[in-house]
């Protein structure tokens, strides 16, 4: 119990601050590969208006249970870098899909896997989930290799699903299940 | 007129939906627990005609989905529903659902014939690249009927659900546009 769910070594995992992010969050998504994990569907830069409305919405769905979401800050100074979400959550079967965005990429080496491990932690000691998956992209290969070595399964190649760069690329389904999980 | 536009097969064809007409037979169908749990992850449950009629009137202004009523060609009956998700702003790839209501409907190739118009829709009129399906192990006839259309397994979501005391995997499924050909 006294060990913190929302603190690794050099982050943590905070509320949205819906006044203060959007802002920060909008110059993040000028890189397209954070900004397509903010969207539904048009992957583009998002301004903070808009930012403001999709934080609105996920705060609607948070509170109906389908989501869980997190604001990433450093810990040292508080600058937003990310967020981490559960979303896809079904209760009833113990599962649920996470999300990461990582929007400072001098953040990525040392980010993901402290917040990969991080979210394994709440998911099945927290949230009681019993599988957690995650979808990265066949070109992300940081991504990729750190959720191998928090040891998620590879489960799926959803064939050509994403269009980027020019090219038709694989969604990979990785998953872990509570037994798995050290 | 080419074939590709009409969305009609030998034994049932698709329609639009219409809140009026439509809703009580999701109404109906939803009874059966069996239905539900072929066709849904989430826990059984029953809706009033009046909330489906809310969902459908939000559908029919969405441009992120689209789905059709299957309608039998022989006795003009309306026997099940599909439609077309996820794609937005995109259109590479969508995920395909579908179900068939009444149990007595099910078996008679209803299913796989709805599949191959959905298919043709996807791929000749939308243009997309691939499309996605999800099925439960436990449910082997569908899984055949998709293995028939053509779509190829993509893996395993292991032990996804929960349901009678076990754990059931979820198959991922799909085909793409080059794999594709109009029957």
């Amino acid at each position: 119990m006294e060990k913190s769910l929302f603190e690794t070594q050099d982050y943590q995992l905070t509320e949205i601050d819906i006044e203060n992010d959007p802002k920060v969050d909008s110059v993040l998504t000028n890189n397209l590969n954070y900004a397509r994990l903010w969207s539904q569907g048009l992957i583009k830069p998002l301004s903070d208006f808009q930012l403001s409305k999709i934080y609105e919405k996920i705060e609607k769905k948070v509170d109906a249970g389908h989501v869980i979401h997190f604001a990433v800050r450093e810990k040292t100074g508080g600058q937003l870098i990310g967020f981490v979400q559960f979303n896809q959550i079904l209760w009833n079967h113990g599962v649920a899909r996470l999300k990461i965005g990582v929007g400072d990429e001098h953040h990525l080496e040392s980010a993901l896997p402290q917040l990969l491990s991080l979210c394994l932690e709440y998911a099945f000691h927290e949230l009681n989930m019993y599988r957690l998956e995650i979808d990265v992209p066949a070109y992300d290969v940081n991504l990729s290799q750190a959720v191998t070595q928090a040891g998620f399964k590879k489960e799926v190649t959803n064939r050509e699903v994403i269009y980027h760069l020019g090219k038709y690329w694989d969604e990979i389904g990785y998953g872990i299940l509570k037994p798995e999980w050290q | 007129m080419d074939q590709k536009l009409i969305l009609r097969g030998e034994k049932v064809h698709l329609i639009p939906f219409d809140i009026k007409r439509d809703a009580e037979k999701f109404v109906n169908w939803r009874r059966n627990s069996e239905y539900l749990r072929l066709m849904d992850g989430s826990h059984a449950v029953q809706f009033s005609k009046e909330k489906i009629k809310h969902w459908l009137e939000e559908d029919a202004e969405s441009n992120t989905f689209v789905f059709f009523m299957i309608k039998t060609n022989s006795e003009e009956r309306i026997i099940g529903e599909i439609g077309l998700s996820d794609f937005d702003g995109k259109f590479v790839n969508a995920f395909v659902g579908i179900s068939i209501g009444d149990p007595s409907d099910w078996g008679h190739g209803y299913g796989s014939e709805a599949m191959r118009l959905i298919l043709n829709y996807g791929f000749y009129v939308m243009n997309l690249h691939h499309i996605s399906l999800t099925v439960f192990e436990y449910n082997p006839r569908a899984i055949r009927s998709y293995e028939k259309v053509g779509f190829k397994h993509e893996g395993i979501q292991r032990q996804f659900l929960n349901r009678d005391g076990r754990r059931w995997d979820m198959y991922r499924m799909g085909i793409l546009q080059t794999e594709w050909e109009i029957k």
